[in-house]
């Protein structure tokens, strides 16, 4: 999945977030990385971790929207 | 509650409740079809469940949030059945009620539920809200087969 985040200096934050919780976060341009989730039995099992996970980050840094397309 | 519910009253309730979850069923199984066609990109019950509160359906079925959201239908589906009995007998014994049931049932969705969650209606194209607006239609018609009965 590809994640794309409104402000890009924050896009190095997140991947490091993600990759404390077990995801593996690569940075694939200024705002924008790719997102896999190792522990997901289905596509939407990796779309619902993900989004809560990043929910949660975002919780903590208002004002920042994270798009995430799962069919990337 | 035995006071205050009747019997027969309960067991019409459970009759209309199981009829609910028939016809979510069978919208289960028409979007089987719009959704591999493409009309529809992602049904309400799994937009709520990524869009909505991913959090609290990763929390509670993180191993098969598929047949969480498909139960949660299928409960959805029985509350819009009791909600559809509630209705005065002639008017459920119209043809036309039950499946503008299931429309209305839609438009609660697009215009309260959706917008509550933060789920956005707007982008989707004519042939999918076409779409759902059939599957929709299906829940109402199954719902609404009763009424030769009632």
């Amino acid at each position: 999945m590809r994640i794309e985040i409104n402000k890009p200096e924050f896009l190095h934050d997140l991947c490091d977030y993600l990759s404390r919780h077990g995801f593996v976060a690569v940075r694939a341009s200024l705002e924008q990385a790719d997102v896999l989730v190792p522990d997901a039995g289905s596509d939407l099992a990796a779309l619902l971790l993900l989004k809560a996970r990043i929910r949660a980050w975002a919780a903590t840094h208002p004002g920042i929207d994270v798009r995430v397309d799962q069919y990337a | 509650m035995n006071a205050i519910v009747s019997p027969s009253v309960k067991s019409e309730l459970l009759h209309s409740a199981a009829r609910g979850v028939l016809g979510a069923m069978a919208m289960t199984g028409v979007r089987r079809v719009t959704t591999d066609l493409g009309l529809v990109r992602k049904p309400p019950p799994e937009r709520i469940a990524t869009e909505g509160i991913p959090g609290l359906f990763a929390r509670l079925a993180p191993e098969h949030p598929e047949t969480l959201i498909e139960l949660c239908h299928w409960g959805v589906g029985a509350v819009g059945g009791i909600g559809f009995r509630i209705f005065p007998a002639a008017l459920r014994g119209r043809p036309w009620t039950a499946p503008a049931y299931g429309l209305a049932i839609l438009a609660v969705f697009e215009t309260a539920i959706a917008p509550g969650l933060g789920i956005a209606a707007r982008d989707r194209t004519v042939s999918e809200r076409l779409a759902l607006a059939g599957d929709h239609l299906v829940y109402g018609i199954v719902l609404g087969g009763e009424r030769k009965k009632a």
